[in-house]
């Protein structure tokens, strides 16, 4: 049974769009077990970093004692100044979540038009020059690029051409554009299956101006590279997380994931376990979560272009 | 195959000429690079000369590249602001122990996860099996430095003296305790590696099983342990080589989070404590090093696909035999 | 004056040159796909190409529509060059309908979408409503209803799907439609339809067509003309009510001998002799590229690619073969 109720709530909306709905749940059908405790755990990870630092005490303020463990006044525990880690942990992951989307949004706005002309430009000076260089910028792993251009370009905030950049600008810039070569190809692969159809030829016999019949593609390149892109933002926090573990990230006094791990680290040998532990399962949990439903997306997408 | 190996060489070449004009380049220009905080007061003046000396700032820009480059090619790295020591020497060390940090982690998880993907597809829907496929997802998912925090407080705090959670040994002082040391690196290094591993080890293996060869064997009447060590796990291996090559790129990354979790006096904490003590020669030398174990690990790996991939052998040929009928 | 006119094109494709033909200052070598070709269609008549798969009709069909650019020779339509610049109204003159009608359609969108792009695009339409109006006033031209219209191509029947595809060329009203294997791919039943279906809309709307097509039952009952293409080149032309009974060329013969008897107490012809050697290089440079295949191959056949000749008013043929004996082996084709 793949039968879905739709919740009474949206009992308001028109009969049309009701249907469509029910008939769009009704395709969709339940998912599987994975994707779902997947889902459950991207919507804890967006509550706590959207919603939670809106009731949380100010991360940044000393409200008790230095490591405290969890109670009621701190569900968390406290930091080594008596910061509520709670708080600090919610600030971070809402940094984490906003590098991850806004990285990969990043990486997709330079790659997908650079791989759709690549590949209408398949095999043309243009393609080989823009496959080679995405190649160079593939060659080293994404963390560790990551961190040779802050390392060099140092943590502060950098001004380039009057433009200040501020700290999470760079990781975002750098993060995107280290996605880059990743979603490029994916574009690539996609357009120049898509470009093989005969709908192209048709539409420019038609005489639909070369926008217009490229945006005809885009609708059919676009899913697998979303898809994509999701399993990416995984990889944005993680980065993201890594960078500020190694001081190299969004600079103190900012809450970060991988900064607050950081500190923690200093303080496993007064057993302060709550301090490291915590924040570092909501990183796994968020994590796993973009993995799993990035995964289902994935499959559903590859399935229904064999169909 | 040796054309091939030139090709491949010929890329990696362009791929480090591209990596050392791009730290060239990021050195000069960028906002907060030393050279604009030489204006500042943050570095010493000492450390300013020691510098301006090495980039050879007095010369104009062109020169400066071909000096920097000519260096490169014969090995000069320049020398630490520090302590004057030339960047190769302070390398070699760290270089060595991240090596043998990498390599073992490599060997140890590839044949764990090669182990555990076979028997959780030899048995679908088992409990090996859904620990594999759940537990591949959740293991990818794990930062390895927090991991290694939590390694940290189990082993140092919680049970001490089972084995040592921070620091190394070098195995010409106490080679049991040098093993020792590298237990918890290995594991948090490569958990997840090895899930990777086994989760494309089960789903290739998975399908070897499904294929004609495999039910020919069946027909045949070889016996089930026969078919798939002998006959499926063959044709399962090549993917899951394919994905331990890319699994290098994974490690290389690690190694720098987990030598500072465990506080191993590798490549990867000299790198991070070089940019963090704005060393650049030494964090240069350590970037450039890196990347080029990278790109070797890379080029090892496509080499080993070439010899066991006879698709891949089979297309180069053709390729040639097709220049010769057009020629 | 005929409406479409191709003067003596032809169309090279080109391998990219690899890095030892620079070094060797040598071309890449090239496959000729259409070989001095030139045909003429008069307004409202049908021509039909016919052929077996790789003989170039199909890259004829693609230059027709400007989809390729002729390596020489010019095709105009109505006096304009379809490879030049093309103005809007221009462009909309000649449409194209392919042999994959999955294909032809973009499968994330619905049929409406689909039949609306081009009139938005050329301003045809004034509004949304109008718009809507107009789609199902061209679905209904092809005989499908209104509903067809929030369907996507997945839902729809190859039959059906291809009469959307003849509807959206419909969409910019042109002159001329370009029909590259509109058949091929639906079964014997749903293609009954079709082909009456563009009959039909030949007379109503005063279409010239261009038909593309190895299936010459279908070439048959649609064709005022037809042209046999061989290799890139055409080796017998004439009126479809002379060709189809008295082929003059060897390879029609063949042909038609191949084509599947509808009777199964008919003894079929001896059928294409091996295929393969349409896919060897030719014998030998010049001659006829027929010869290797020809059973009735000559010494001369060897020393010049035969000319197309007149044996009849309005009947051409590339053949060396002396007329009597040509008339003897004709009387052997059933018909």
């Amino acid at each position: 049974m793949t039968s879905v109720t739709v919740p009474d709530r949206i009992s308001g909306a028109t009969p049309a769009w009701r249907s469509r709905l029910r008939s769009w749940a009704r395709k969709t059908g339940r998912p599987a077990p994975l994707t779902a405790a997947g889902i459950a755990l991207l919507v804890g990870f967006t509550v706590l970093a959207l919603v939670v630092p809106l009731f949380a005490p100010d991360p940044r303020a000393t409200t008790g004692l230095p490591l405290e463990s969890p109670s009621a006044g701190h569900f968390m525990g406290t930091d080594h100044l008596g910061r509520d880690l709670l708080a600090r942990t919610a600030a971070g992951a809402r940094l984490s979540l906003a590098v991850g989307f806004f990285s990969v949004l990043l990486g997709l706005v330079l790659a997908v038009p650079l791989g759709m002309v690549a590949a209408y430009r398949a095999g043309s000076w243009l393609d080989d020059a823009v496959m080679r260089v995405l190649e160079t910028v593939q060659a080293l792993p994404v963390f560790v690029f990551a961190m040779f251009v802050i390392g060099l370009t140092g943590t502060g905030s950098s001004s380039v051409a009057g433009i200040t950049l501020s700290m999470s600008t760079k990781v975002v810039l750098l993060l995107g554009i280290s996605f880059l070569p990743y979603f490029a190809r994916v574009a690539r692969a996609q357009t120049l299956a898509e470009v093989h159809e005969d709908y192209v030829g048709a539409l420019r016999v038609l005489g639909l101006p070369r926008r217009r019949v490229l945006g005809e593609v885009l609708v059919n390149v676009l899913p697998p590279v979303l898809a994509q892109g999701f399993l990416w933002i995984a990889i944005a926090i993680f980065a993201e997380s890594a960078l500020g573990f190694l001081a190299l990230g969004v600079q103190p006094p900012t809450p970060t994931l991988g900064g607050i791990l950081a500190d923690s680290g200093n303080y496993v040998l007064v057993d302060a376990w709550w301090y490291s532990v915590l924040p570092g399962l909501v990183l796994v949990l968020a994590v796993t979560g973009f993995n799993l439903v990035g995964d289902a997306l994935n499959d559903r997408i590859d399935r229904g272009g064999s169909q | 195959m040796l054309a091939f190996l030139a090709r491949r060489l010929a890329g990696l070449a362009l791929v480090m000429w591209l990596v050392t004009t791009l730290v060239f380049f990021l050195l000069r220009f960028s906002p907060g690079s030393p050279l604009f905080q030489m204006q500042g007061f943050s570095t010493s003046q000492e450390s300013r000369d020691k510098l301006a000396e090495h980039l050879g700032l007095d010369d104009p820009l062109p020169v400066q590249y071909a000096h920097y480059l000519g260096r490169l090619l014969h090995g000069d790295l320049g020398r630490s602001i520090y302590n004057n020591r030339t960047v190769t020497s302070l390398i070699t060390g760290p270089l060595a122990v991240t090596l043998e940090l990498a390599l073992v982690t490599a060997l140890v998880w590839v044949a764990i996860g090669i182990l555990l993907g076979a028997l959780a597809a030899a048995r679908p829907g088992g409990f090996l099996d859904g620990l594999v496929r759940v537990g591949s997802v959740v293991v990818v998912s794990i930062p390895s430095f927090w991991l290694g925090v939590v390694c940290v407080i189990v082993f140092g705090v919680r049970i001490p003296g089972v084995l040592p959670s921070s620091g190394w040994v070098p195995f010409g002082e106490d080679p049991v305790e040098h093993l020792r040391c590298l237990v918890l690196p290995v594991f948090v290094l490569g958990l997840g590696a090895g899930g990777i591993v086994a989760r494309t080890m089960r789903a290739s293996l998975a399908d070897a099983l499904r294929s004609d060869h495999v039910a020919y064997a069946r027909a045949a009447g070889l016996p089930e342990r026969t078919i798939l060590w002998r006959v499926a796990a063959r044709g399962a291996l090549l993917p899951t080589t394919t994905v331990a090559g890319l699994m290098m790129g994974m490690l290389v990354s690690g190694t720098v989070l987990v030598e500072s979790v465990f506080r191993i006096p590798g490549m990867g904490r000299l790198t991070v404590g070089a940019f963090a003590g704005q060393d650049y020669p030494l964090a240069t030398g350590c970037s450039l090093t890196i990347a080029l174990v990278f790109l070797l690990c890379n080029l090892v790996a496509d080499l080993v696909q070439f010899r066991l991939d006879p698709r891949l052998r089979a297309s180069l040929t053709r390729r040639r035999a097709g220049t010769a009928v057009a020629a | 004056m005929s409406l479409i006119v191709i003067d003596s094109v032809t169309k090279d494709f080109v391998a990219e040159r690899t890095v030892s033909d620079r070094l060797r200052r040598r071309a890449a070598p090239a496959l000729r796909a259409v070989d001095d070709v030139s045909l003429e269609v008069p307004a409202g008549q049908t021509l039909a190409v016919v052929g077996e798969s790789g003989s170039g009709k199909s890259t004829l069909a693609r230059l027709l529509v400007g989809l390729e650019t002729p390596t020489s020779g010019r095709i105009t339509v109505d006096g304009v060059a379809m490879s030049g610049p093309l103005t809007p109204a221009q462009r909309r003159s000649v449409q194209i309908v392919s042999q994959n009608p999955w294909s032809a359609l973009n499968r994330r969108r619905t049929i409406g979408q689909s039949l609306a792009l081009p009139l938005h695009a050329h301003r045809l339409v004034a509004g949304r409503a109008e718009g809507r109006a107009r789609v199902t006033e061209l679905l209904d031209t092809v005989g499908l209803r209104e509903e067809y219209a929030d369907r996507r191509p997945a839902d729809v029947s190859g039959g059906e799907l291809q009469r959307v595809t003849i509807a959206r060329a419909l969409a910019v009203e042109p002159r001329v439609l370009v029909l590259d294997e509109p058949t091929a791919s639906l079964d014997n039943r749903v293609k009954a339809v079709v082909v009456s279906l563009l009959a039909d809309l030949r007379e109503r709307l005063g279409l010239t067509y261009v038909l593309v097509t190895h299936e010459l039952d279908v070439a048959h009952y649609v064709a005022d003309r037809t042209a046999v293409m061989y290799r890139g080149r055409i080796v017998e032309s004439g009126a479809a009510e002379t060709v189809f009974p008295s082929p003059r060329h060897p390879y029609t013969r063949m042909l038609l001998d191949a084509r599947p008897q509808p009777d199964p107490g008919v003894p079929s012809g001896p059928g294409l002799p091996d295929p393969t050697p349409a896919r060897r290089p030719a014998a030998g440079p010049g001659g006829c590229a027929f010869r290797g295949r020809c059973p009735h191959a000559m010494a001369a056949c060897d020393e010049a690619v035969p000319p197309l000749a007149t044996v009849a008013p309005g009947h051409h043929s590339a053949c060396l073969l002396p007329a009597g004996e040509d008339a003897a082996l004709a009387s052997r084709v059933p018909s």
